[in-house]
């Protein structure tokens, strides 16, 4: 379950973790509106690299959304792209990492 | 003659270690050699077993060593770059590696990456393929241009094969996909880093088989050993150098070795002395002029940056920089475009960059004459040549070198003699003076060594009281060995006449603590200064 991920994270990236989330934020805050300005490129890159990242974290649900958003961005699919941003601000919600408004 | 050589399996990190050497291996046709590079590169003692197969001799390495990491060399070793647009990469493997021992450089593109490449040699290279702007294979590809030996990790996605295929082809050593698992990484790594110290080492050694080299450059003293392990790396890689030498100690030699050893070996060496460039010339020098630029400007001319395209450019003497051109040097190189005199079109020319001062820079920065930020440009790597007095061991052979260099084969040598006086002169003028002196020396020589009467008097007179300008009396004292007893007889009548006292016995010799030391132990004469206490 990633309900609790932060206790089951590998204790070696512990220390990491704080970076990351910061990271994961700030990247994520940059998709709805790289969505409405269709900058598929970067929006790919985004997905590339979290479908790259995620993982060491244990984030198994976040990397295959990763994946999602980077062929759906290659595709150019803005509906699609919407909806697999939509379902990644449900789990930031769901993880407790969306960001403090 | 080839070799071929084999391991257990199990050796697999071994194996990948050694096979560019056996590419060397079957070029060099020298067995001799070969056995030498694999002993020195690998740091044990390897045995080979030999045996004729098929008309060519085999060799098998039957030494069984275990595979330690051997990273962290003796010699120090560069720092890794991880390249990677992704800050959550560099910073896991930032982590696992500086846990590993590695000095870790972070760079976010292609484009930094090849930027530090200027300033710093690596020991390898973490890149990943997909990356915005230049991106990771042109990286690669410009990376191997300039420096085909530094391994390269390629860094990719599990369903990149393509990129990966493609990437081998361009000479990647290796290739990892993401996410990464940290043993692969450390074992990947650990390999990467000793073979390209070993494809570093070969290459140096090669050097040396074929006689290249530093030629010229003569030297086997502590000091000069430095310089040429210095050397070594610098002519692995592409980075800018300062070199720092008193004046007549062989700067442009220096340069021109960096040169003729690196990668842009078949580019032009162009050196330029900057002290010897009046000012109102020096733009219209380094950066050329378009024909009617200003008064006599009759014709287009290229600047030295533009000659030095693909090359090296030397530039001699930057302490003598006025403020004034310190600036626009500083602005050219920062933007690493220029313009000629007169001219409009911006221009850029790809060149390693290489820089020399007699001057303190140091000092020339705290008294406010030489600008920091360019002298940072141009100090990425120091090198510090010794001055002549630093290194007197290397007299006798630098003399001689200098007697078959100028001379026409009727003077053959220098005598022991007049060596003795030579090695004990503080050599202001550096080796540039001992040429000029074996220069006159030749001509005033009248048998077939040169002589104490042949060295100028100022010399003579230079040296310490203790020492006899005379020829030895016994005419086997004029061959090497009897140079060493020479010598220990010098030291023993210093310590004697002293007491015991060694300080005063060295400012007697007029030589440093480290090296009378040496030659304490040198001539078994360790004992000597406890021995003339007691008796005293």
């Amino acid at each position: 379950m990633e309900d609790n991920w932060r206790e089951q994270v590998d204790p070696d990236f512990q220390a990491l973790l704080p970076d990351f989330i910061a990271n994961l934020q700030s990247e994520s805050a940059r998709l709805p509106g790289l969505l409405e300005r269709a900058e598929f490129g970067e929006l790919a890159r985004i997905g590339h690299n979290f479908k790259g990242s995620t993982g060491y974290f244990g984030l198994t649900e976040l990397e295959q959304l990763s994946r999602t958003l980077e062929l759906q961005s290659r595709a150019a699919d803005k509906p699609a792209v919407s909806a697999t941003i939509d379902a990644w601000q449900a789990l930031l919600v769901r993880l407790g990492l969306a960001p403090d408004r | 003659m080839r070799f071929s050589l084999e391991y257990p399996e199990t050796q697999f990190a071994l194996v990948r270690a050694v096979s560019p050497l056996q590419q060397n291996i079957t070029l060099k046709s020298n067995e001799k050699l070969c056995i030498q590079v694999i002993e020195f590169v690998t740091h044990v003692t390897w045995v080979l077993e030999t045996s004729n197969k098929f008309g060519a001799k085999a060799g098998r390495v039957i030494h069984n060593v275990s595979w330690s990491s051997r990273h962290m060399s003796d010699e120090g070793i560069g720092p890794i770059f991880v390249v990677d647009d992704d800050p959550n990469q560099r910073m896991i493997l930032e982590h696992w590696l500086s846990r590993e021992g590695y000095e870790v450089v972070l760079l976010e593109s292609g484009e930094a990456c090849l930027e530090a490449l200027g300033e710093e040699l690596p020991a390898a290279i973490c890149l990943d393929l997909n990356m915005p702007g230049f991106g990771g294979m042109n990286t690669l590809e410009h990376v191997h241009e300039h420096n085909p030996l530094l391994p390269v990790i390629v860094l990719t996605s599990d369903d990149a094969v393509d990129s990966v295929v493609k990437a081998m082809r361009l000479g990647a050593r290796d290739y990892l996909t993401k996410p990464l698992d940290q043993t692969k990484l450390i074992t990947t790594m650990a390999n990467a880093v000793e073979v390209g110290r070993l494809a570093m080492r070969v290459s140096q050694l090669e050097r040396e088989a074929d006689g290249r080299g530093y030629p010229g450059i003569v030297g086997n003293s502590a000091p000069m050993k430095t310089v040429f392990r210095q050397l070594d790396r610098l002519c692995v890689s592409d980075v800018t150098v300062l070199i720092h030498g008193e004046s007549g100690t062989g700067k442009e030699l220096i340069a021109n070795a960096i040169h003729a050893n690196g990668s842009r070996s078949r580019g032009p060496f162009v050196a330029v002395n900057l002290a010897a460039v009046p000012e109102t010339l020096m733009e219209s020098e380094l950066f050329g002029h378009e024909k009617g630029a200003f008064t006599g400007a009759i014709n287009r001319r290229i600047g030295r940056f533009e000659e030095a395209n693909k090359g090296t450019l030397f530039l001699d003497e930057i302490g003598e920089l006025s403020p004034q051109v310190q600036v626009k040097l500083l602005r050219v190189l920062q933007e690493r475009t220029f313009q000629r005199v007169g001219g409009s079109a911006k221009l850029s020319s790809d060149f390693r960059l290489v820089t020399a001062s007699h001057r303190d820079l140091e000092e020339e920065m705290r008294q406010g004459r030489f600008r920091q930020d360019l002298y940072f440009r141009f100090a990425v790597f120091e090198l510090d040549l010794p001055p002549l007095r630093m290194r007197r061991d290397d007299i006798p052979a630098l003399s001689r070198a200098f007697v078959r260099q100028l001379g026409d084969g009727r003077v053959e040598n220098v005598s022991n003699a007049a060596l003795q006086i030579m090695m004990a002169y503080d050599w202001p003028g550096n080796i540039r003076e001992l040429q000029n002196l074996i220069q006159r020396a030749l001509v005033v020589c009248n048998g077939k060594e040169i002589q104490p009467e042949d060295l100028p008097e100022r010399m003579r007179s230079a040296v310490p009281a203790s020492i006899p300008v005379e020829a030895p009396a016994e005419p086997a004292a004029l061959n090497d060995t009897t140079l060493e007893d020479y010598s220990r007889r010098l030291v023993t009548n210093a310590l004697t006449k002293h007491e015991g006292n060694a300080s005063a016995a060295m400012r007697e010799l007029n030589i440093g603590r480290t090296r009378f030391y040496r030659m304490l132990k040198k001539f078994g004469l360790e004992g000597k200064i406890e021995e003339l206490r007691q008796v005293k």
